[in-house]
């Protein structure tokens, strides 16, 4: 038993040794040979990691370049990817910090974020950049046209200096206070004269936007709100103004001053008058404006034997001048018979209108004491203050809180769009905080009084998609003269707004003016802002005084941008390993 | 019979390791022997296919990074200047550098001519190719190129490391961010 227990015993001992030394051996082998391939892992992961900070990089230079070869759609958006195999390689997105919208506004910046996946690995680039735009050279200049500007009988000052792409013409007595910039030397005759520097040929042709596009009009028209041209007051010299015109309703709006009145059928019988001034009225103030001119009308009928002589009145009240009478020229009425009365009067008063009325007067002239009796049919007030046909907005508020044309809907941010249907269309006593974008502009005069500013500080104040003209006065824009509240509570004037009548405002229009084909300046123009014509310019009468804002090239509204480029905002950077 | 038995328990102590034990044993250690040199063989060549491929990643960035500095140049196809140049001191666009080949087994060099001591057998070539628009984004419509740079590595004719990176014309700013990212 002894024997067989020592042999049993030396046997295991020598096969356990072999056996784990052999073990021993294939461990620290497969170790080392684990370890090599964990460093091959690690290093493959460290080579993935550099490919995808490669393709991150990659995909911010595309992002960057399709912002730069599609300025005018990018905001688009889209998420783009490409793929490599089953494998996404690298993709690039972007997003506005602001409002999470990037179509919202040209001005908002982007964060662009770029991806890169290799393997196992993905990196991420997060850069946020600032749009920075520069406007057409034009906009360099107080007056920039893109053709040729005549200047006639007019006083030019301008800060910065004028510039055209083809010819500049003074004659009769103009002069023009400011450096000139053109293609060509002006022409002067004898009288004008260039008191600043001349520079033809110069840096021209300017840049600026492209006669041929629609691009400067784009964004406003997207933004705008539309006018109706049928919102706007119509000229029609046929249409009588005056109410129950047929008596169809009596005496309605009517009012027997100092006399009998009785209608019968579609005429008035006016007995008892007690004076050569009292007879049938009817208040007009709400169709009358200062500067007007109107027709007044109607057939009177002679009872007596004897030729009477009539005229009718348009009997004005103001608080300047107290009681003034606007009479057509007297006409004689023959005896038992009726008589077409009809002429013109043009209205003025100082202060504020209290009162306008019409009547009519029959006198007789080998007795100018009496009054006698008298009968009325199809009294008349017909307004010739505008061509037949025309349009008008005149003495109303148009901001970014207040449109009382048609809808009346606001536009926040002040754009209006107002299609002209290449009509007459005539702008004056008016205020504008905002942007008017004229369509078929083909006749617009902007004239008289207006106050003219955008709400947004760099938009334009006036876009003309065909030709402008203004002819402003020079004076000042009265509460009072015009009847109407220009500073109210939505619409401040300089931070200051109230509900009277008593505040004037200066004749003046500020900001960046453009107009797509001729622009026409006389009377007297006072501006802050660049004014700008694609095809010519005609400076008539006029006493000009344009201070340029470097604002309109520095900062260029949507459609104003000559190139854009995008700085790096500061600590917009920003590197991630996410694998 | 005490003598005998004497005997027969030296006898017995003696043949404790019979000489088949040992020829198993020999057997044993031998094939684990053998197994292992293959092992250290084998974990030793890993290492230096390690060592290649770092070197060899090493080798690609330099040459990358050296790409993706210079300026963006004309059209890939019209980058003749460097083609099949052993020095790339002449090169001063992107497009220098399609097609180049370090060629034979030259050791590599920086882009000023400087040697490389990485040992013999390098190999490195660039590919760059116009992309068109499509194959960028199906969306966009892209006046000037964009470019698709590689940079292949290979030792003794195998390749060891690809990269590949895509860069437009607008590259600079790109190049101005990652100054910012540098400095920052």
């Amino acid at each position: 038993m002894n024997r067989r227990r020592v042999f049993l015993n030396r046997k295991g001992a020598t096969y356990i040794i072999v056996v784990g030394a052999a073990m021993l051996i294939a461990i620290l082998m497969m170790a080392g040979l684990m370890l090599v391939r964990i460093q091959r892992s690690e290093f493959q992961n460290e080579a993935d990691i550099h490919q995808a900070r490669l393709f991150a990089e990659s995909a911010l230079d595309l992002g960057l370049h399709h912002i730069r070869e599609n300025s005018s759609t990018w905001r688009n958006g889209f998420d783009f990817e490409a793929t490599y195999g089953s494998h996404p390689e690298i993709s690039f997105r972007f997003e506005d910090p602001i409002d999470g919208d990037i179509s919202d506004s040209y001005d908002d910046p982007v964060v662009i974020l770029a991806e890169g996946y290799a393997g196992s690995a993905m990196q991420s680039i997060r850069a946020r950049l600032n749009i920075d735009s520069v406007g057409y050279n034009a906009l360099q200049s107080d007056l920039h046209s893109g053709q040729n500007i005549l200047v006639n009988a007019s006083d030019v000052s301008l800060r910065e200096g004028i510039s055209y792409d083809s010819s500049l013409t003074l004659e009769n007595f103009s002069t023009i206070n400011s450096d000139v910039t053109g293609q060509n030397n002006p022409v002067l005759d004898k009288n004008s004269e260039i008191t600043g520097s001349i520079t033809a040929p110069g840096d021209t042709p300017k840049n600026k936007p492209s006669v041929n596009g629609i691009e400067p009009f784009t964004h406003y028209l997207n933004e705008g709100v539309p006018i109706a041209l049928d919102n706007l007051w119509f000229s029609d010299h046929k249409f009588n103004r005056i109410l129950n015109e047929d008596f169809s309703k009596g005496l309605d709006k009517w009012v027997p001053v100092q006399c009998d009145a009785v209608v019968e059928g579609q005429f008035a019988n006016i007995t008892k008058r007690e004076n050569v001034l009292a007879g049938l009225t009817q208040d007009v103030s709400s169709l009358v404006s200062l500067d007007g001119k109107y027709q007044l009308a109607c057939a009177v009928f002679n009872p007596s034997s004897r030729v009477m002589s009539g005229t009718i009145h348009l009997r004005i009240e103001s608080s300047g001048d107290g009681v003034r009478f606007f009479s057509i020229p007297d006409s004689a009425c023959d005896a038992d018979s009726w008589t077409q009365l009809a002429g013109d009067v043009e209205p003025v008063w100082s202060g504020t209108l209290i009162s306008a009325t019409w009547l009519v007067n029959l006198s007789d002239p080998g007795d100018p004491k009496t009054s006698p009796d008298f009968s009325v049919f199809q009294p008349g007030v017909f307004d010739h203050t505008y061509p037949d046909g025309s349009y008008v907005m005149k003495d109303q508020l148009l901001s970014n809180r207040s449109n009382p044309y048609g809808s009346e809907i606001a536009q926040s941010l002040g754009v209006y769009v107002l299609d002209t249907k290449s009509q007459q269309v005539f702008i004056e006593n008016f205020r504008l905080l905002g942007t008017l974008v004229l369509l078929n502009s083909h006749d617009v005069t902007i004239r008289k009084s207006v106050n003219m500013e955008s709400y947004i500080y760099n938009y334009p104040v006036l876009m003309a998609s065909e030709n402008l003209t203004i002819e402003l006065d020079g004076s000042v824009l009265d509460e009072a003269v015009v009847g109407f509240n220009f500073n109210p509570v939505e619409a401040s004037f300089l931070g200051a707004s109230d509900l009277s009548l008593d505040d004037s405002f200066v004749n003046r229009i500020d900001g960046l003016v453009y107009v797509k084909r001729q622009l026409t300046i006389g009377g007297v123009l006072r501006s802050n802002g660049v004014w700008l014509a694609n095809e010519g310019v005609s400076i008539l009468s006029a006493n000009v005084n344009i201070r340029h804002r470097k604002l309109y090239f520095n900062e260029p509204p949507p459609g104003f941008v000559d190139y854009s480029d995008m700085t790096v905002a500061p600590g917009g950077f920003s590197r991630r390993t996410v694998q | 019979m005490i003598s005998s038995r004497g005997c027969k328990r030296s006898f017995n102590r003696r043949s404790g390791l019979t000489i088949v034990e040992i020829a198993i044993s020999a057997a044993i250690i031998g094939g684990v022997g053998v197994m292992a040199l293959q092992g250290i063989a084998a974990m030793k060549k890993s290492q230096l296919d390690v060592v290649d491929l770092a070197r060899a990643q090493l080798l690609a960035r330099e040459l990358m990074d050296e790409v993706l500095q210079q300026d963006f140049g004309p059209s890939a196809t019209d980058g003749d200047v460097g083609q099949n140049a052993i020095s790339r001191i002449s090169f001063n666009s992107i497009d220098d550098y399609h097609n180049w080949n370090s060629e034979g087994n030259l050791p590599p060099q920086l882009h000023d001519g400087t040697l490389i001591d990485l040992g013999d057998g390098w190999t490195r070539r660039v590919t760059v190719r116009d992309l068109k628009p499509t194959e960028i984004i199906a969306e966009a419509q892209f006046n000037s190129k964009v470019k698709r740079v590689a940079v292949f590595v290979s030792r003794y004719g195998k390749e060891l490391v690809r990269l590949r990176c895509i860069r437009t014309s607008s590259w600079y700013l790109t190049r101005s961010l990652d100054q910012i990212d540098d400095e920052g």
